[in-house]
């Protein structure tokens, strides 16, 4: 059941589907330490209320629609109207409370901490007795 | 009839004149994008391009339009190459350009030679560059494009704004004196 509304509330905030708009992966860069797990997605012209950032059962999935606004006549185009879409798996130790995402010159930027249980710990051997 | 009249503006003469070959970007250089999209044989070849450069900067995944070789640059010194989009109104040019992870300070914009030329450098984030990484799909160092200006193009009152990473300029276009036209007195 609460799968099925996920799946509602994803649609609803992706606008102009109807639209025949490209759909691309975004490139990313991933890296790790103890704390946390950090993303970095390349989303130019993306604003931040076309960007959904969803996180469910260990699947990440970001959204991000990107309408150009075009003046006039198009006398070249590299690069248009397109809809990033790219699907993670990310570990079950993640602490989802804790999740920081922040869009900041067309790049997402996605703090996963991970939950205390999961960073390394240094055990203490207890002399025998 | 004089054929060049009658061809669009080339906007990537001095970057073709740079690099001693075409911009990889597309290969069908002055077409009206409409016919770019919908001719098959053009997409073939574009295709084929992409491949090609995908295989030469050692990319392994892409999709079909733009913005994967957003950066075509690659290591080795070769300048990175943002994608741009070109508009024309009667009033003025726009040129976006895809500038993602770029601070406005980092990105310079020069006019030399009636040629516009936006260049910086993308770098990497302190605080990451201390972690392990998984993935890094993401290119850095210096970029450049170079855009030749048509001849009414007003190099005085260009202007540009920078949002979510996308960089526009506006290049207002100005009337040029009609030496063409000579008005004959009837007599």
């Amino acid at each position: 059941m609460s799968e099925k509304a996920n799946i509602a509330t994803v649609q609803e905030s992706i606008p102009d589907k109807g639209k025949d708009v490209p759909v691309t992966a975004p490139v990313v860069d991933i890296y790790e330490n103890d704390e946390e797990i950090l993303l970095h997605a390349d989303m130019p012209g993306v604003e931040k209320d076309k960007l959904t950032v969803h996180i469910d059962n260990g699947t990440l999935d970001i959204t991000g629609l990107r309408g150009m606004k075009r003046n006039g006549a198009p006398d070249w185009e590299e690069f248009g109207d397109i809809e990033y879409r790219r699907t993670f798996s990310v570990p079950q130790t993640i602490d989802i409370e804790k999740i920081d995402a922040e869009l900041k010159n067309g790049v997402l930027e996605l703090h996963l901490p991970k939950s205390e249980a999961a960073k390394p710990r240094l055990i203490e051997i207890k002399k025998a007795a | 009839m004089d054929l060049k009249k009658l061809a669009p503006w080339n906007w990537f003469k001095d970057e073709e004149k740079e690099s001693g070959s075409q911009v990889a970007i597309f290969p069908e250089k002055a077409s009206p994008s409409s016919e770019r999209r919908s001719d098959p044989t053009s997409m073939f070849h574009r295709d084929i391009n992409d491949l090609f450069n995908r295989v030469l900067h050692g990319y392994g995944f892409s999709s079909p339009l733009g913005s994967r070789d957003f950066f075509q640059g690659g290591p080795g010194g070769i300048l990175l190459k943002p994608a741009v989009d070109i508009d024309a109104t009667d009033e003025e040019y726009t040129i976006t350009v895809e500038v993602p992870g770029i601070e406005e300070k980092d990105i310079k914009l020069t006019i030399k030679n009636d040629t516009l030329i936006v260049s910086g450098e993308k770098r990497q984030e302190k605080e990451a560059k201390e972690k392990n990484y998984y993935k890094m799909e993401r290119s850095y160092g210096a970029f450049q494009r170079l855009l030749s200006l048509p001849e009414d193009a007003d190099q005085d009152k260009v202007d540009a704004s920078f949002k979510n990473g996308v960089l526009s300029i506006t290049v207002p276009r100005r009337a040029l004196p009609d030496s063409d036209i000579k008005q004959i007195q009837i007599k």
